[in-house]
C-alpha cells in the first residue's frame, strides 16, 4: 500500500508540472500546422463520422440503440475510447522514450504518464461535448444522471494512472510488451462498446458470454458515461461491475507502483 | 634495452607499469590527500565512499535485468566503469574533473546528477544538483523562447519565475531575432549558447558541467567563464569537465584525476595538472602498439575487477567503522520485495476480480 502512495503523492506534488508539461508538448506536436491543435478536434470527428456511416448508414444499426438515437450513443462512446485508448497507448511509451531527458531534471520519470493523459483531457472534453449536442439534438433530455460523469471521470484518471504506470514500467523492461499491448488494444476496440451495442449483437442466447465482455474496463467506463449523459442508468444499478473494476484497478496499482519503484533507479542502464 | 621495453606488451600486472610517472594511489588513502582537507571549515556537499559503477556487458534484455536483480549470481562479463572512487567535495568548491576518453568521467557525473544510480558504494548529497548539459531537453519544433520556458519549468522553476528571468536568459544567449525561431534552424553554436544560457540561469545549489564550454565561440567561451567565476563568487559548488587544461586552470580549485574508472588523483589543480601533463607526456612518447596493449591492459582491469577486490580495498581504509564498511560494500538493494501483506491484498484483488466477473455473468448484477 505504501508503493501506492509514494507514487501517488508525487503524482499530487508536481501536478503543476505535468500540466505545464501537457500544454507544452501539445503546442510542440502542431508547432508547424497552420490549424494547430484543431486537428486535436479534426481528427476525432473524422473518425466518428465514419463510423456513423459504416455502422449507423451503412450497417443499419437501427434507429436506436439502448433506447436512444444511435449517433449520440456513439460519438459519447467515441469519445471516451479515443480518451481512454490514445492515453493508454501514450502512457505506455512515455518512460521509456523520455527517460534519459527526464532522469536529469527536478521531477519524478513517474509523472510521464500521467503528462500523456493530461494532454488528451482538452480534446476529450471538446468530443464529449460535442457528442452531449448531438445526443440533445436527437431527442435525449439530459438528467440528473449527468453528475455521475463526475465519478466516472475521476475513475477514467485513476484508471489510466494504474494502468499507465505499470505499461510504462513494464514496456521499458520488456520492449516487446508495447507491441503486445498495442495489438490487445485493436482487439479490446470492438469489445469495449465504443462502436457496437455487443449484448445486443450477441443476443439473448449468448447473454453471459456478453455479460463477460462488459466486465472489461474500458467498457465500464464507456458505459458509465454514456449511463451519465444518455440517462440509462445509475453507479449504483451494477455492483459487481463496480466490484470487478476497483478490484482490477487496485492490483494493477499495487503491482504497478512497486515494480516502478523497484526499477526505477535503473531505468536509463535499461533503455 | 629501452627498444625491447617500448617493444614489448603489457601484462595487466606487469612490473613495467611501474614506468608509468605515477602509480595509482591507494584508495585508502586518497581521502588523506591535501585536496580533501577541509582548510576553512566549509560544510560538506558531496561525500562519495566507494562508488562503483558495474555495466553488465550481457546484450540481451533478460541478461541485464537478471543482473539487476540479483548482481552476485549474474555471471556473465561485467565492465566496471568506476572501481570504487571516495572523496569530499565542500561547499564553495570548484572541482575539475580530467581524463582521457572513455576513463569515466561521465558516469560519475551522470551518477552525481542522479541520471545514473551507482552500483554499490555510499554517495551523500547535500543540497540541488544540476547538470549543464548544452544538448539535453531542447526541442526542436519550438522556439528558442519557448524552450527556455519549457526548460526551466522542467527545471521545477514556476511560471512566476520563469516570467521573471527570461528576458535575462533570451540577452545572454545573445540570440537576438533568431530567439523566436524554432531551435531546428540553429547552428550548433547557437543551440550551445540557448542551452548554456537556460542552465546557468537555474539556481543549483551544486553544478555539474559537462565539457559545455567547449563548443561556441571564444568570446562566448569567456562570458560563459566570467558567469561561472560569479557563480564559483557566490560559494556554490561546481563540477567541471573539460579537455581544455586551460580552463580547468583558470577555473578551478581542486581537480580529480580519473582514469580508467580508478580516481588516480585529487588534490590542488596546480599539482594534478601537472602530474597530468607529466603522464600525457609519458603516454606520447610511446610506441603505437605499446600504447595499445597498455590501454588494453588497463581495460582487462576493468572486466576482472570483482567485489573481492572491492572488499579487500574497503578493508584497507582506516576512516570507515566496520559496520560502514559492510553496509558500502554491499550492492545497492533494488527496491524491497513485495511485502507479505500486499502479496496477499494483490491475492485478494483478484480473487475478489474473479469472484465480481463470476457473479455477474451468472446473475446479471
Amino acid at each position: 500500500m505504501k508503493e501506492i502512495w509514494l507514487v501517488l503523492r508525487e503524482q499530487i506534488k508536481y501536478f503543476p508540472v505535468i500540466l505545464r508539461l501537457a500544454r507544452y508538448e501539445t503546442r510542440a506536436k502542431y508547432m508547424d500546422h497552420s490549424l494547430g491543435v484543431l486537428w486535436d478536434i479534426i481528427n476525432p470527428v473524422m473518425q466518428i463520422a465514419t463510423y456513423w456511416l459504416v455502422f449507423g448508414v451503412g450497417l443499419r444499426q437501427g434507429g436506436e440503440t439502448d433506447g436512444v438515437p444511435y449517433i449520440g450513443w456513439l460519438v459519447i462512446g467515441q469519445a471516451v475510447w479515443l480518451f481512454l485508448n490514445t492515453s493508454f497507448m501514450d502512457a505506455t511509451w512515455s518512460i521509456r522514450n523520455n527517460v534519459r531527458q527526464v532522469s536529469k531534471m527536478n521531477f519524478p520519470i513517474s509523472i510521464m504518464p500521467s503528462v500523456r493523459t493530461w494532454i488528451n483531457v482538452i480534446p476529450f472534453f471538446i468530443t464529449l461535448a460535442v457528442g452531449v449536442v448531438i445526443a440533445v439534438l436527437s431527442g435525449v433530455h439530459l438528467t440528473p444522471h449527468a453528475f455521475q460523469f463526475i465519478y466516472y471521470f475521476f475513475a477514467m484518471l485513476v484508471f489510466l494512472h494504474a494502468l499507465g504506470i505499470f505499461n510504462a514500467t513494464i514496456t521499458v523492461l520488456f520492449p516487446d510488451y508495447q507491441q503486445l499491448i498495442q495489438t490487445i488494444m485493436r482487439f479490446v476496440f470492438w469489445f469495449s462498446g465504443a462502436v457496437i451495442d455487443i449484448a445486443q449483437k450477441l443476443g439473448p442466447t449468448h447473454a453471459r458470454i456478453g455479460r463477460l465482455i462488459e466486465m472489461n474496463p474500458f467498457y465500464y467506463l464507456i458505459a458509465g458515461v454514456r449511463d451519465s449523459f444518455l440517462s440509462t442508468g445509475w453507479v449504483w444499478d451494477h455492483p459487481s461491475q463496480n466490484i470487478a473494476f476497483w478490484s482490477f484497478v487496485l492490483v494493477v496499482l499495487l503491482l504497478g507502483s512497486h515494480l516502478h519503484l523497484k526499477f526505477r533507479a535503473y531505468f536509463a542502464d535499461l533503455v | 634495452m629501452t627498444e625491447d621495453i617500448k617493444k614489448a606488451v603489457y601484462e595487466p600486472n606487469d612490473p613495467r607499469g611501474l614506468d608509468e610517472p605515477f602509480l595509482p594511489v591507494s584508495v585508502a588513502k586518497q581521502l588523506d590527500l591535501p585536496g580533501n582537507h577541509n582548510n576553512s571549515e566549509a560544510p560538506l556537499k558531496v561525500s562519495g565512499r566507494y562508488i562503483t559503477k558495474e555495466y553488465d556487458m550481457g546484450t540481451s534484455r533478460n541478461e541485464k535485468i537478471q543482473a539487476i536483480l540479483n548482481p552476485l549470481k549474474s555471471d556473465k562479463e561485467k565492465f566496471w566503469g568506476l572501481k570504487g572512487i571516495s572523496f569530499d567535495v565542500f561547499e564553495g568548491d570548484v572541482v575539475g574533473v580530467i581524463g582521457v576518453n572513455g576513463s569515466g568521467k561521465s558516469t560519475l557525473l551522470n551518477i552525481l546528477s542522479g541520471a545514473l544510480a551507482e552500483t554499490s558504494g555510499r554517495l551523500k548529497i547535500k543540497g540541488q544538483t544540476s547538470l549543464l548539459s548544452v544538448w539535453d531537453g531542447l526541442r526542436d519544433n519550438l522556439t528558442g523562447l519557448e524552450n527556455i520556458r519549457l526548460k526551466s519549468l522542467m527545471m521545477g522553476l514556476s511560471n512566476k519565475e520563469i516570467d521573471d528571468q527570461i528576458d535575462d536568459i533570451s540577452d545572454f544567449s545573445e540570440l537576438g531575432k533568431f530567439i523566436k525561431q524554432p531551435v531546428k534552424n540553429y547552428s550548433s553554436g547557437m543551440r550551445s549558447k540557448l542551452g548554456f544560457s537556460i542552465a546557468v540561469h537555474q539556481d543549483p545549489d551544486i553544478m555539474i558541467i559537462d565539457e559545455a564550454l567547449s563548443v561556441g565561440d571564444q568570446t562566448f567561451t569567456r562570458k560563459a567563464l566570467n558567469k561561472m567565476k560569479e557563480f564559483k563568487a557566490a560559494g556554490k559548488t561546481i563540477f567541471f569537465v573539460s579537455h581544455a587544461l586551460g580552463q580547468i586552470e583558470e577555473f578551478t580549485d581542486k581537480t580529480m584525476w580519473i582514469q580508467y574508472g580508478e580516481l588516480r588523483a585529487y588534490g590542488d589543480t596546480e599539482t594534478i595538472l601537472q602530474e597530468y601533463k607529466d603522464w600525457t607526456k609519458w603516454y606520447n612518447q610511446l610506441d603505437d602498439d605499446v600504447k595499445k596493449s597498455y590501454v588494453a591492459a588497463r581495460k582487462q582491469a576493468q572486466n576482472d575487477f570483482n567485489r573481492q577486490q572491492l572488499t579487500e580495498r574497503i578493508a584497507l581504509d582506516q576512516h570507515l567503522t566496520n559496520t560502514e564498511k559492510k553496509k558500502i560494500v554491499r550492492d545497492n538493494a533494488v527496491g524491497g520485495r513485495l511485502s507479505w501483506w500486499n502479496w496477499l491484498l494483490a491475492f485478494a484483488g483478484t480473487g475478489i476480480l474473479i469472484y465480481a466477473v463470476y457473479a455477474y455473468m451468472y446473475f446479471g448484477r
